[in-house]
């Protein structure tokens, strides 16, 4: 892949087994933007929480549906941006349960979006008409 | 995904290798798991030193060690954590949850 690429564009189907296929791309994609390895590995989780939840509850893992994953690292940008889109409706992101509290501790699930918005500068979500709703990771060079 | 399990006395102590993220490791991880409850095992030491990998799956899957455990009257102790999977538990507050130890040996003996 070459080291001054500056946008990458991958539409994979709902199917789980395509996530690794997806890490692995992101890891060459940000291999020389100045993110360290360590930062990369827990970016690269976040970016599989949101590869795996848009298959799960976005796609319901219908193969017939896609997911696209944008990746953009603009020249001279102080920040690299990962757009992750699926064909569902979305979800209440202002209403879901806080995984630390006491009472959800012991739930197996539940920890993908607050594992994102621990590794990433910026998380936002975004619904598109007619349908289809992504999620938006945004890193900071500077912190990396 | 990488698994032996050994008899020391009578915990029961399983090396875990690899990734556990969501579709791979963690379904494995939960089936040899819940074959040592059903033969009756009640100290289970998880040794994570070999774990390269882990997502909210995985960490959903220890969970669920723990809870199954609970279940069936054992106890599930992890050891040897990698610096990433101290961190994630510290970060989703699971440090909490679970006893860890430095070493396998050290979370042996602790039964």
């Amino acid at each position: 892949m070459p080291a001054d690429l500056k946008e990458l564009n991958l539409k994979v189907s709902s199917r789980l087994e395509l996530t690794d296929m997806v890490e692995e791309y992101f890891r060459l994609f940000v291999k020389n933007s100045g993110v360290s390895p360590e930062r990369t590995d827990w970016i690269a989780l976040s970016i599989r929480e949101a590869v795996n939840n848009a298959i799960l509850y976005g796609n319901k893992q219908d193969p017939s549906k896609t997911v696209e994953i944008i990746m953009e690292n603009p020249a001279g940008g102080n920040s690299v941006a990962i757009r992750i889109w699926d064909e569902g409706e979305g979800f209440d992101v202002n209403n879901l349960p806080d995984p630390t509290k006491e009472e959800n501790l012991l739930r197996p699930h539940g920890r993908g979006i607050f594992l994102i918005r621990q590794f990433v500068d910026n998380v936002r979500f975004i619904c598109r008409s007619p349908r289809g709703f992504g999620i938006e990771l945004t890193i900071n060079r500077e912190n990396s | 995904m990488k698994f032996d399990v050994v008899e020391k006395g009578d915990v029961t102590l399983m090396n875990i290798g690899g990734r556990i993220t969501l579709g791979s490791g963690d379904i494995k991880m939960r089936d040899k798991l819940l074959e040592q409850l059903e033969q009756g095992k009640k100290k289970i030491v998880l040794d994570l030193g070999d774990v390269s990998f882990i997502d909210s799956a995985g960490l959903g899957e220890l969970v669920a060690a723990y809870t199954s455990a609970r279940r069936h009257g054992a106890q599930v102790k992890l050891a040897n954590l990698t610096k990433k999977i101290d961190d994630l538990l510290d970060i989703t507050r699971l440090s909490s949850v679970f006893e860890t130890f430095d070493s396998a040996d050290d979370a042996v003996k602790s039964f």
